[in-house]
């Protein structure tokens, strides 16, 4: 039977791993820590997969894990281990890419972390209100108060930057 | 630029190549297999010398006291004058750190003990490897990697874990000097200490399996709400009876708050569908239960304690439980993150317009920036008598410190 579940685990992560990527990425700005984050996280999922596979809403159950993570590997980063091994030099995607992504990053930065999470979960992962208030312990208002002034910030700094390109 | 164009934009951007599926994959069996060899290590070594799981003795569910709901009050906030003339004076850093990790400092009732992590750049936010330091009189008194201090009492004895991932956390107590394991039930995954007493007596949390959502907070450690109970329970380890673990007898999914100002122990238990309720015991675990709630009242979330006040939440607004008093208040009319209070009900949250400082009474005050340069006065972890005094982060400077103010 583990054929099945593993099976089923690898369609998933197949699937989902581009997007958990860019959540991590988006989330703590650092392509590295990024995928240590979701490394962390898939490893936790292969474990917890035979019940994880029947919740009602994996996704919703995933990002909870990968935000956790992320904010666990913020408070505790010197007691992590790196997962898997580095190269000195990565390859580069087009340059096209890289210069969204650097804005993106830019932009990002100025959010405040609480912030960042509820935008990042709530567009990019497509949460609901409800779903990210469970995520990140705090209440649908104050999830609806840091999307809205996050998405104001972005829309200020990067209709700035669209401005001067 | 509204939401639909954001998320196209968080989707279409490239990222370098990296983690694959096969890597996460193989993570996964190898983590299967260290856990299966954990498993079996831990059952030759329970064989073979019982060292580090302890038989627990389990206290029966004490005689119910009986108990009068509180009396429901609502406190208003009204503004109030921004807090100003606060001079901060740093605490010390370890040779070659700077700046403190706030997340997740801590500190006696009093102020005279504050914990926290130290990184060696002075940012919180820092890959770097901080040192968990213990300032006494705002001099550094201890030093340690490796470790969580997680609580301090007014005798300077602390309760943590250990922080190396991959291993069985044990948890410790440290006291005059000497480190003392804190003996973990057989069965269960952690055993989390949630507070000291000034007899060196710990309350802590026994987990059977640790969740992903499970965290330090600003006001300490927090298992994650599941939509079903879990199985967690209470663990009370006697000074005493030195490190050995005694279970206490509850319904449900249980959660250590800590000791209240005439030694009781508080917790936070969830039974069923329902919400969570504060149980509270005598120090001799000889009566206890769960306090009532109000009549239209289907629980209080308590967070933590400070003296005879019980902080939490009703439903979504913030609360805190007047325990000698038997009064429930509930704070302003929305939802605010509360994160630091004192035991005469002065009280910081996160606000509309930043952290602000309430009063007990329901004045808000900003906490300003200063003029002078010096920062501001942010994330406190402690807050002295009457709302002027702090130790709190020095804001809106390089490198981010740990201050403790004082406003006149």
């Amino acid at each position: 039977m583990r054929q099945e579940w593993e099976r089923e685990y690898v369609e998933y992560v197949t699937a989902r791993l581009p997007a958990l990527r860019r959540a991590a990425y988006l989330l703590c700005r650092d392509p590295h820590r990024a995928d240590d984050i979701v490394q962390a996280t898939t490893t936790t999922l292969y474990c917890r997969w035979r019940r994880v596979r029947s919740a009602d809403s994996v996704d919703a159950y995933v990002h909870r894990m990968l935000v956790r993570k992320y904010l666990g590997e913020r408070r505790l980063r010197w007691s992590g281990v790196a997962l898997m091994p580095r190269l000195p030099e990565a390859a580069q995607p087009a340059a096209e890419g890289v210069e969204e992504r650097d804005v993106l990053r830019a932009a990002l930065a100025r959010l405040t972390h609480a912030q960042r999470t509820v935008v990042v979960l709530r567009y990019l992962c497509d949460l609901s209100v409800p779903q990210i208030a469970e995520i990140v312990g705090c209440s649908e208002s104050n999830v609806r108060s840091h999307a809205s002034r996050g998405l104001a910030a972005l829309r200020e700094t990067l209709g700035r930057e669209g401005a001067h390109a | 630029m509204n939401g639909d164009d954001l998320a196209t934009r968080f989707r279409g951007f490239a990222l370098p190549p990296g983690l694959d599926t096969t890597n996460a994959v193989e993570a996964g069996r190898r983590a299967v297999r260290r856990r299966r060899l954990a498993i079996a290590g831990a059952a030759a070594v329970l064989v073979v010398a019982a060292t580090g799981v302890a038989y627990a003795a389990v206290i029966p569910a004490p005689e119910r006291r009986p108990a009068d709901a509180p009396e429901v009050v609502r406190l208003d906030i009204t503004p109030g004058e921004p807090l100003t003339g606060c001079v901060p004076r740093d605490l010390p850093m370890p040779g070659g750190k700077r700046g403190a990790v706030r997340q997740d400092g801590a500190t006696d009732r009093t102020g005279r003990y504050v914990l926290a992590g130290v990184t060696g750049t002075g940012f919180a936010d820092s890959s770097a490897a901080p040192v968990r330091v213990l300032w006494r009189d705002d001099t550094i008194a201890a030093q340690q990697d490796g470790v969580q201090w997680l609580t301090v009492n007014a005798a300077g004895m602390m309760a943590g874990l250990e922080t190396y991932y991959g291993h069985d956390r044990r948890a410790f107590l440290a006291r005059d000097g000497s480190w003392y394991e804190l003996m973990k039930p057989a069965g269960y995954a952690l055993a989390v200490p949630a507070a000291v007493n000034e007899r060196g007596d710990v309350f802590g949390t026994l987990v059977r399996e640790v969740d992903a959502g499970d965290m330090l907070t600003r006001t300490g450690y927090r298992f994650h709400d599941t939509p079903a109970p879990a199985d967690r329970d209470l663990v009370y380890w006697s000074a005493d009876a030195r490190g050995e673990p005694r279970i206490l007898s509850e319904p449900g999914e249980a959660e250590a708050i800590g000791f209240d100002d005439r030694g009781n122990l508080v917790a936070s238990v969830r039974t069923g569908a329902a919400d969570h309720t504060p149980y509270v015991w005598s120090p001799e675990l000889t009566s206890g239960g769960p306090l009532t709630l109000p009549a239209g009242i289907g629980g209080f979330r308590a967070t933590f304690l400070r003296g005879g006040l019980l902080y939490g939440r009703l439903g979504e607004l913030p609360a805190r439980w007047d325990l000698r008093a038997n009064r429930l208040v509930r704070i302003g009319d929305r939802a605010r993150d509360v994160f630091a209070a004192n035991d005469e009900g002065w009280l910081v949250y996160e606000g509309a317009a930043g952290q602000m400082l309430l009063s007990p009474d329901g004045v808000e005050h900003p906490l300003a920036g200063d003029p002078d340069g010096s920062g501001r006065l942010a994330d406190p972890i402690w807050i002295g008598p009457g709302g002027r005094s702090f130790v709190a982060g020095r804001a809106g400077v390089a490198p981010s410190v740990l201050a403790r103010w004082t406003c006149g």
